[in-house]
Formats: C-alpha cells, structure tokens, sequence
C-alpha cells in the first residue's frame, strides 16, 4: 500500500527531522561544547573529540546525521525504491556522449557516497536519486538550488568565458546555471555516473541550453585537448576524490586550461577545532571518508604543485548570512578555491 | 531496486541496542506521520463531501482482496519497523583512508 502521498509524508517527516537536528540538536551540542570546554585552549579536532567521548548529546547528535540520510535513501519509503528512473525518451541523448571504455576507479566504487545504496553508477534510477537526495540535504539552504544560482554568479565575476569545463558534475546543477550565464560560450559537463549524466542531459535540453553538453568522462583523463578551456570548474568534487585522485584531477585541470585560464572550485574548508571534529565526523557518517584528508591539505600548495599561481581560497555564503560567526544551524564549511594558469 | 546490506551499521552510543532501538523508534515517528497525513486528508475529504455515515469505519468488513492487501502491507511495515534491530548498514563505506591511499 505504498503511495505517493505516503513517501511524500514521509520525506517531509524527515526534512522536519533534519531541520530539528541542524537547529536544536546542533544548538544543545553547540552549548554544551561551550560548558564542556570550560575556558581551556581548545586546538585540535582530537581534543573535541575527547570532549565529547560518551557525551550523550553528540551520540544523539550522530546518530540523527546518519539515520536521517540513511532513512531518505533506503527502506520502503527511501528514494531508491520508491524512484523510477528517468524515461527513455527525455534521455536527451544528442546533448550525452557516452564512453563504454570508462572505467569506475577504485576510489569510487569503494564507497555508497551520501549513503545512496549502489553508488551513482548502479541503479537506473541512480541520477534521479541523487537529484532528489540533493534538493533537501541542508534544508533552507541548499533546497531549490540556491547554491548553485549563486556559485554561478560568483563565477560570473570572475571574466567572460567561451569554453567551460565542469568536471564532476553529476547531474549539472552547476554546469545548467553557469551555461545560462553564459550564451556566448560552451559548457561541458563530465562525469563517471550515466544515470546523472542523462538526468543532466534532460535538464538541459527542457531548458533549451544550445550551449551545454555532458561527457562520460574521468575527471583525470578528461579526453579533451591541451588548452582547450578557459574555466574549469567543479562543484562538491574535491573532497569526493582520495589524494592520489585528486592530484590528478588538479594536474588534467591544468593541462586543459588555455595560458591565462581560471580554475574555480567550490568545496569545504574548515580549521575551527570543533566545526572540523562535526565535518570530519560528517566525513564518516555520511559515506564520504575522503573528506578529512582533503580538509588536512594545503590546497594552495596543491594547486601550485599542478603548476597554477594566483590562488585565493575565500568562504562561500551559500544562503546570505550564512557565514557569518553566530550562525545558529549547523552547515558545511563551503569555499571557493580559485587559481590561475599562468598566460603564455 | 534496494541492496542487500554488506557491513555492520555504524555505533553511536555505549550500547549498540540504544542505536538499534533508536532506528526502530525512528521508524515508528515516521510511520505515525505518514497516517497522521493520511487521517488529516481523509476527514478533510469527507467533511468536504458529507459522505460517511457516524459508526461506518468501526462496522467496516474488508473484503478477501482487501484484507490480503492489510496484511501484505502490514507484513512490510513490520519489517521496515524492526529492520534497525539488526544493526546493518544500507550501503557501503570504508572505515578510514590515510592521506597516501
């Protein structure tokens, strides 16, 4: 007797639960850090997480991070059952190119990422899911893509550009707002996952962008030639990859940037000793284990090890206000890393 | 569509079972609301049309079909609920990653 009015109760349940959890849990746990810390120089994550070491809050705290995503993706009201993949017919094939040839690497399949059981490249309905799953992952926030409108804004300051590569760009919500800003150029969108590419191609083609395409593609061998862009970008992709990979990825960055290029990355940056403790947390309750160790690097030093110069790294307000010091919600620590290649 | 689970659930608490009861309790919170949603609707839709008579739900025999769709949906629903006792994961991750992997 399952029903669409019951998932869509049911998924409203869960909003209203990670609504609670991000604003009153996140609060009591907030102030009891403030208690527990007691005055003394607090300037590691380790030393949070000795605060907090069978700290009945923080179990709670936990336990709701985890649940309420794992209850949104699986069981009878989760969207891998109750989602239907897309249609065949709004695959909108002439705006996808598809590689048989690519290979999942091992740093991705390890891992049901966001908890999404089979990954991105498993199930049909896998893009679908993911679209779903990314609409209510920080409630008021990220809902209706407001993050992505305003990254593709940011972008938008930084120059004109004709040839825009977004790599890892799941099912667009990046690439589709940064090609509408951009009618005098291309936008290409790669990935690994099809089931997110073909959502991507759909939303493109109902959104008549002439100008935007997507590519079954490896972020680290893109198939596309020395130069050949102006702007790279990614979207929530760095801390998805583990260092190898991510070396990589900065490495093919830079090889396909024309002389004078931009790379803008949008991703997560955190040092506070008790927001770095919940967001490497986050890392493992969330199925993203990558997370802490791109957070330990120096990504200036990265980037200038692939050959860019010019890096600014400067926190991203994904909602006005959000950045401010006396947030009162729980939210990732969103940044933007740009860098330059430098011109001939 | 969904996978079989592959690895033990993550643990939160001192004992596992607070964990466990917890996923089961959660089950039930969202469960209610789904009724809770579905009984909202419904007296709305009949104070709309007028079209129940006082006693007729208590006095209610479902049919042969009718009852087999109660109990199949009875039978899932008890085993959403008590799915958490088990303490398995729904997907797949691994524990921890070095910075040279």
């Amino acid at each position: 007797m399952t029903t669409e009015r019951g998932y869509a109760a049911n998924h409203a349940f869960l909003v209203e639960a990670r609504k609670y959890w991000m604003s009153e849990v996140y609060g009591a746990l907030r102030h009891e850090y403030s208690v527990l810390q007691g005055g003394r120089d607090i300037t590691s994550s380790d030393q949070v997480a000795q605060i907090f070491d069978g700290n009945a809050t923080y179990a709670f705290y936990a336990w709701m991070e985890r649940h309420i995503q794992k209850q949104r993706y699986a069981g009878r009201w989760g969207f891998v059952e109750q989602l239907a993949p897309l249609p065949e017919q709004e695959a909108a094939r002439d705006k996808l190119r598809l590689d048989p040839a690519v290979v999942i690497p091992g740093y991705y399949s390890r891992v049901d990422t966001h908890q999404h059981p089979g990954n991105l490249t498993g199930a049909d309905n896998a893009g679908v899911v993911y679209k779903a799953s990314a609409q209510g992952t920080q409630p008021g926030a990220t809902a209706g893509y407001e993050l992505h409108e305003r990254f593709a804004s940011l972008v938008e300051g930084y120059g004109t550009f004709r040839a825009i590569l977004d790599m890892g760009c799941g099912f667009g919500k990046s690439a589709l707002p940064i090609a509408s800003r951009t009618p005098g150029g291309r936008v290409v969108g790669i990935d690994l996952s099809v089931p997110c590419l073909e959502v991507a191609a759909a939303e493109a083609s109902a959104a008549g962008l002439g100008n935007l395409s997507y590519e079954q593609a490896d972020l680290r061998h893109s198939g596309h030639g020395a130069g050949e862009f102006d702007l790279v970008t990614s979207t929530m992709v760095l801390h998805e990859l583990d260092v190898p990979a991510l070396r990589e990825m900065l490495v093919e960055s830079y090889r396909v940037l024309a002389p004078g290029g931009t790379a803008i990355h949008l991703d997560f940056q955190v040092d506070d000793p008790f927001l770095t403790f919940l967001y490497h947390g986050h890392g493992l309750r969330n199925n993203e284990p990558y997370m802490p160790v791109i957070n330990a690097l120096d990504m200036a030093a990265e980037l200038e090890g692939a050959g860019f110069t010019g890096v600014e790294i400067h926190p991203f307000e994904e909602t006005p206000g959000a950045t401010a010091a006396n947030w009162p919600k729980w939210r990732f620590p969103w940044a933007t890393f740009v860098a330059r290649k430098p011109a001939a | 569509m969904q996978n079989e689970p592959v690895q033990p659930e993550l643990q939160f608490f001192a004992d596992p079972a607070i964990d466990r009861l917890l996923g089961v309790v959660f089950n039930l919170a969202g469960e209610v609301q789904v009724l809770r949603d579905r009984l909202q609707i419904l007296e709305a839709v009949l104070e709309q049309q007028q079209s129940i008579a006082p006693g007729a739900l208590n006095a209610f025999k479902p049919s042969g079909e009718l009852q087999r769709s109660l109990d199949a949906d009875r039978s899932t629903y008890v085993k959403h609920l008590f799915d958490p006792m088990l303490g398995l994961a729904a997907s797949r991750s691994i524990s921890e990653v070095s910075g040279d992997n």
